[in-house]
């Protein structure tokens, strides 16, 4: 049976958890525990470990969705994670303070698994806060060297956590047709 | 998506003699003048907008929106018209001008997402004028398509232009869509100011030999995208 995975990351509270479970056919299983430090003013809840949800395809075939634990010092699974995973779905929060500074985080930490796969970006919150705009995420990653998609989604919405997965997957290779 | 794509046949795209109509003269239609009263508004610092429509149209780009009481269903044929059959008169307007309005306000919409929209609906297939059909095109950055009306091909399309510039008649044969798809999402891209053209003297980038492993991969996406319900 092939296994297959996508690895989504991001700061607490900026929707990893919610994505996955707009796309996972099953229910997700999630280490979340009560904040205890300065998570906590941002999210009752954080997962500790991990997330993990998973697509199921014809053919037995399955693609398992993991969310990073978005506390930076669960960052020596990050490895761990994404080994052999077909590419990262960056959630950044717009309503932070500096998102910016998180997406260089998390561009910076991921970069090795960036540069064998792809990245897609999906900024969560903006109806709450319009700035920055798109166009600003954009410039700051071309800073860092970069050109991926960079979405405004709710991660409740189904669609729009297809779409990043969708433009995550023609990135990789834009000449997936219907017909062949 | 007629509306979007037009119903031009390939093999049209492939006549010479039948050129002329794959192109539409931006400055006459609605959506020139919409450009006409952007460049108005950031030369004067304020607002522009553009009237003679029925209800006026408020352009305000520093917030990136759009102010009318004009529904989509009859600001869509207006695309179709030219400036001679619906005279437009654009023009700057002081910003105590604009009505006072809640951000709930549905006449208050996403500047980006309506001449994404106005710039599809006047393509319909086609490009503007002086558009060249070979020169590559490059993406400056990825459109927002969760919020933007996505047409056929969109991101196929977009992946490619990001890495690999290719001209337009070229990237619809090597991703196997009809031209006009390529033709109506580089008009949308071009109204916000996304794509960039080199000079025709420029030789495309060779087309990148695919990776073993995204043909191995390419089962599986497909399914995933039919999961997804975006097959």
């Amino acid at each position: 049976m092939a296994q297959h995975k996508i690895i989504f990351a991001g700061p607490v509270g900026a929707g990893k958890t919610t994505a996955i479970r707009s796309i996972s056919d099953i229910p997700i299983v999630s280490t979340d525990e009560d904040a205890s430090d300065m998570t906590a003013n941002r999210k009752p809840q954080t997962t500790v470990a991990m997330d993990y949800g998973l697509m199921k395809l014809d053919g037995n075939e399955r693609v398992h969705l993991y969310g990073t634990p978005g506390q930076e010092r669960f960052d020596f699974m990050w490895d761990i994670l994404t080994e052999g995973g077909l590419g990262l779905v960056l959630m950044l929060d717009n309503t932070r303070i500096n998102p910016f500074q998180d997406m260089s985080f998390y561009v910076n930490a991921f970069r090795e698994f960036i540069d064998q796969t792809q990245l897609v970006i999906g900024v969560t919150r903006m109806d709450e806060r319009g700035e920055p705009d798109l166009n600003r995420y954009n410039a700051h990653l071309a800073e860092l060297g970069y050109k991926a998609p960079v979405f405004e989604v709710d991660a409740r919405e189904k669609r729009d956590v297809a779409l990043l997965v969708q433009a995550l997957l023609y990135s990789i290779d834009p000449g997936i047709r219907d017909d062949g | 998506m007629h509306e979007c794509c037009g119903s031009l046949e390939d093999a049209i795209y492939r006549d010479a003699r039948r050129r002329a109509e794959l192109f539409f003269e931006p400055d006459d239609t609605l959506y020139g003048a919409m450009r006409e009263g952007l460049r108005a508004a950031e030369k004067a610092g304020s607002p522009a907008v553009v009237e003679g429509l029925g209800h006026p149209l408020i352009l305000c780009p520093d917030q990136r929106r759009l102010f009318s009481e004009m529904r989509e269903q009859y600001l869509r044929p207006l695309c179709i018209r030219s400036r001679q059959q619906t005279p437009m008169r654009v023009h700057a307007i002081p910003l105590e001008d604009t009505p006072i309005t809640t951000s709930s306000d549905p006449r208050l919409q996403r500047l980006d997402a309506t001449l994404w929209n106005v710039a599809l609906w006047t393509s319909r297939g086609r490009v503007p004028a002086g558009t060249s059909l070979d020169a590559p095109v490059s993406l400056r950055a990825w459109p927002g398509l969760t919020r933007l009306q996505i047409t056929p091909g969109a991101m196929q399309i977009a992946a490619l232009w990001i890495t690999q510039p290719t001209g337009l008649m070229a990237t619809a044969e090597r991703l196997g869509l009809p031209y006009r798809y390529v033709f109506s999402f580089f008009t949308a891209c071009q109204a916000l100011d996304l794509v960039e053209q080199k000079s025709a003297a420029t030789p495309a980038s060779a087309p990148q030999p695919e990776p073993a492993a995204s043909k191995e991969n390419r089962g599986l996406f497909k399914r995933m995208l039919s999961k997804l319900g975006l097959g």
